[in-house]
């Protein structure tokens, strides 16, 4: 396995509650991919992974300091390892979750899943 | 023996508390400091036991300047010395590490009790900051603003837009947006304007004009 140069940072945001298994193994699948991204394409200095519970959701930002890219362009869908932009919204589907990337050339990556609660 | 490191960005404060501080023969400052930066700088340098830290000053402030010292090896016990009670002044001194938070009305005589408690690891916090954290605790969450949202909601009052808060805090704007939605739901307000507005008049964020 490759080794990234990024400094990497993590941090806890709210009151950690716990969550269902499946949440927690989706967000830890989509920071696995975020990150792998990061390290791979975006040729970043600085990456910082937030994690913030929240009353009605789980959030999980991955935020890059990178060279960012053009969402226009399609991303291919899978690859080797399962990373790709569409596995991890599929995976958060299943938990309604939702994922959305903000970037443009130049300006950094950041990409945000979130989980909401179930029905009580 | 007390080691102390002052922090402060007014000369003349750094003086007047170094006068003050000199006269117990248990305490001895060991370094001043005018910034975040150097505060951080002179704590691995110097080796104090207790850092004595204002809130307010250019570059880094005490906040973050705090979360640096804490996660030193040593880490000296830190306690704020201010004029600010915002909530979001208290919560982000104590979340950062701060074992104390102190008022700078407090008598000569509180201070010295307060780094003797604070240099064994007692927590120290002046009676109306006292009072504020109770009255976060008897308030139900859904009413309360958390530490996060009362570190945006400063981005806001500092006229940062939600790129601008994403930057800062480093998240993305969709989170920075999901905050905002929080924010003005436990405020009752509908705009950027009027939360800074409530946000302001009761107490949770600073007044800078």
């Amino acid at each position: 396995a490759e080794t990234y140069a990024a400094d990497t940072e993590f941090r806890l945001v709210g009151e950690p509650t716990a969550l269902p298994v499946l949440h927690e193994l989706t967000l830890l699948r989509v920071a696995q991919g975020a990150l792998a991204n990061a390290g791979a394409h975006a040729n970043a200095s600085t990456i910082r992974v937030t994690l913030t519970y929240l009353p009605d959701r789980t959030t999980l930002d991955v935020v890059d300091d990178g060279v960012g890219f053009d969402p226009a362009v399609t991303v291919a869908p899978t690859d080797e390892s399962g990373f790709g932009l569409s596995v991890m919204r599929h995976r958060l589907d299943e938990v309604d979750g939702t994922l959305t990337i903000e970037t443009s050339p130049g300006d950094g990556t950041a990409v945000v899943a979130s989980i909401p609660w179930g029905e009580p | 023996m007390i080691r102390i490191l002052i922090v402060d960005d007014h000369p003349v404060v750094r003086a007047g508390l170094r006068a003050v501080i000199e006269s117990q023969e248990d305490f001895i400052v060991v370094g001043e400091a005018a910034t975040g930066e150097e505060a951080v700088r002179r704590t691995a340098v110097d080796g104090p036991d207790l850092v004595l830290m204002d809130l307010q000053m250019p570059g880094m402030g005490g906040a973050p300047a705090t979360r640096e010292i804490r996660a030193l090896d040593p880490a000296p016990n830190v306690v704020i010395l201010t004029t600010y009670d915002s909530d979001a002044d208290i919560l982000s001194a104590l979340d950062a590490g701060a074992v104390g938070y102190l008022l700078k009305d407090a008598p000569p005589t509180i201070l010295f009790d307060s780094i003797r408690s604070a240099a064994r690891g007692d927590t120290v916090l002046s009676p109306a900051v006292a009072s504020r954290l109770v009255d976060r605790v008897r308030r139900p969450s859904t009413d309360t603003l958390s530490t996060r949202e009362l570190e945006v909601l400063e981005l806001v009052a500092d006229g940062l837009a939600n790129k601008e808060i994403a930057r800062q805090i480093h998240v993305s704007e969709a989170t920075v947006k999901t905050h905002l939605v929080h924010i003005f739901t436990k405020l009752d307000v509908g705009t950027r304007t009027a939360a800074v507005a409530a946000a302001v008049d009761r107490g949770l964020i600073r007044f800078d004009s």
